[in-house]
């Protein structure tokens, strides 16, 4: 005979697996979403009654979250039609829980056109750029990483300069030292990919100083690459 | 030795694994904790076992998955620290509940001064960067430590024996 105690703990425990049960079927969406998505369509399409249906979906009330979801989609729809880029729309799905650390994984791949070195933006601001690319999932390595740099151009003479990490923060390097820049000037993502680039912006000047011969900037107004959760990877064909 | 219940060992499993989804702000302080490091302190404090040094290494080797060049320096920061600290604990410490929050001070402290040397020799970082980026992670990190610690050594809920009658 089970005792009242041990009753209670093994419900208590049935009660916190199946929390993390949900909350992993949440979370790795990306694995699952595919096979949900099919059998809920062939469910939807031969089995309920469309009068039904669009009840269901007419009576349905979204909460806070979802709403807050569907904006910053919206958004990223904006960004898209606005801007000239051919992008690919992902979800973080994994982010290092260490704090300096600075990678997270997405749940688009080869499969999706991803390739190594594609920038990753959302509406806010610049979230990374592509490192290792698997089959279905791919690696974002953060601004403030050291293994992240790219191309940027610096105030209204668009100078162009290289923008790193350095394990901590973001600097931008290797701009000459008697080019025209100012405190507060914009800067903007640059590639070999054309004009589109020129006009995202993604951050501006915070300090100037004179390093080996260099220019070395630092950048304020960077995005808080870490809380992501949407965000869109610019396709670049001649990377 | 403090020993853990079964319900304490489960939500330390989800204290470690939870926070590497997008979705966790609500556990990690929107990623400014970081749940190894906590996870050592805490440990440290309550007692070392066999079982506890293969949780830690479970726990170090998931986050190094999970992590590029920088986690390697962060991790083995963590692991050299823990090591020194176990040596120093069996041989000279006396546990009272100041040196317990002093030894987690310590720890954190010492951490962040180690990882900064490597970071500063490696890759040239500004002091005043990292200490910019690294002051909050270090205060939540110190602050839940503390809390778990006196929740879970120094209080307890009040047990009673089952008896079956009273006269």
């Amino acid at each position: 005979m089970i005792s009242k105690r041990n009753i209670k703990k093994i419900s208590l425990v049935l009660l916190i697996l199946l929390f993390v049960a949900i909350f992993f079927l949440l979370n790795l969406n990306f694995i699952f979403s595919e096979f949900f998505t099919s059998n809920l369509s062939s469910v939807a399409s031969n089995q309920i009654p469309k009068k039904y249906a669009n009840e269901i979906l007419e009576n349905s009330k979204l909460n806070q979250s979802l709403i807050n979801e569907n904006e910053e989609l919206r958004k990223m729809l904006k960004l898209e039609k606005e801007s000239k880029f051919n992008l690919i729309h992902a979800q973080v799905t994994v982010k290092t829980p260490i704090v300096l650390s600075a990678m997270g994984f997405v749940n688009k791949g080869k499969e999706n056109g991803v390739r190594e070195g594609y920038l990753v933006i959302n509406h806010t601001g610049l979230i990374g750029k592509i490192g290792k690319v698997f089959n279905r999932h791919s690696e974002i390595i953060f601004p403030h990483s050291p293994r992240f740099s790219t191309l940027v151009l610096v105030g209204e003479n668009k100078i162009s300069g290289i923008f790193k990490g350095d394990g901590v923060s973001s600097y931008i390097e290797y701009i000459p030292v008697q080019s025209d820049i100012n405190v507060d000037d914009k800067i903007y993502l640059s590639d070999n990919s054309g004009f589109a680039y020129t006009s995202f912006q993604i951050g501006s000047v915070e300090s100037i100083e004179v390093k080996k011969g260099f220019l070395r900037i630092k950048v304020k107004g960077l995005v808080y690459s870490r809380g992501a959760k949407f965000v869109s990877i610019v396709k670049n064909e001649k990377l | 030795m403090k020993n853990f219940s079964y319900l304490q060992i489960i939500l330390a499993y989800l204290f470690v694994f939870i926070p590497a989804f997008p979705n966790s702000n609500s556990i990690d302080f929107g990623g400014y904790t970081d749940p190894s490091l906590i996870l050592i302190v805490i440990l440290l404090a309550t007692g070392i076992n066999f079982n506890r040094i293969i949780g830690i290494c479970a726990t170090l080797f998931f986050y190094l998955s999970l992590s590029d060049i920088v986690g390697y320096i962060d991790i083995f920061s963590k692991f050299f620290l823990f090591l020194s600290f176990y040596y120093l604990i069996e041989k000279y410490y006396w546990r009272s509940i100041l040196n317990d929050v002093l030894m987690i001070f310590s720890f954190l402290i010492l951490h962040s001064f180690l990882v900064l040397i490597m970071y500063k020799s490696l890759y040239g970082v500004d002091f005043f960067d990292y200490i910019s980026m690294v002051i909050i992670p270090f205060l939540y990190n110190s602050l839940i430590s503390i809390i778990l610690l006196f929740m879970i050594k120094y209080t307890s809920w009040p047990h009673y024996p089952e008896e079956t009658s009273q006269y």
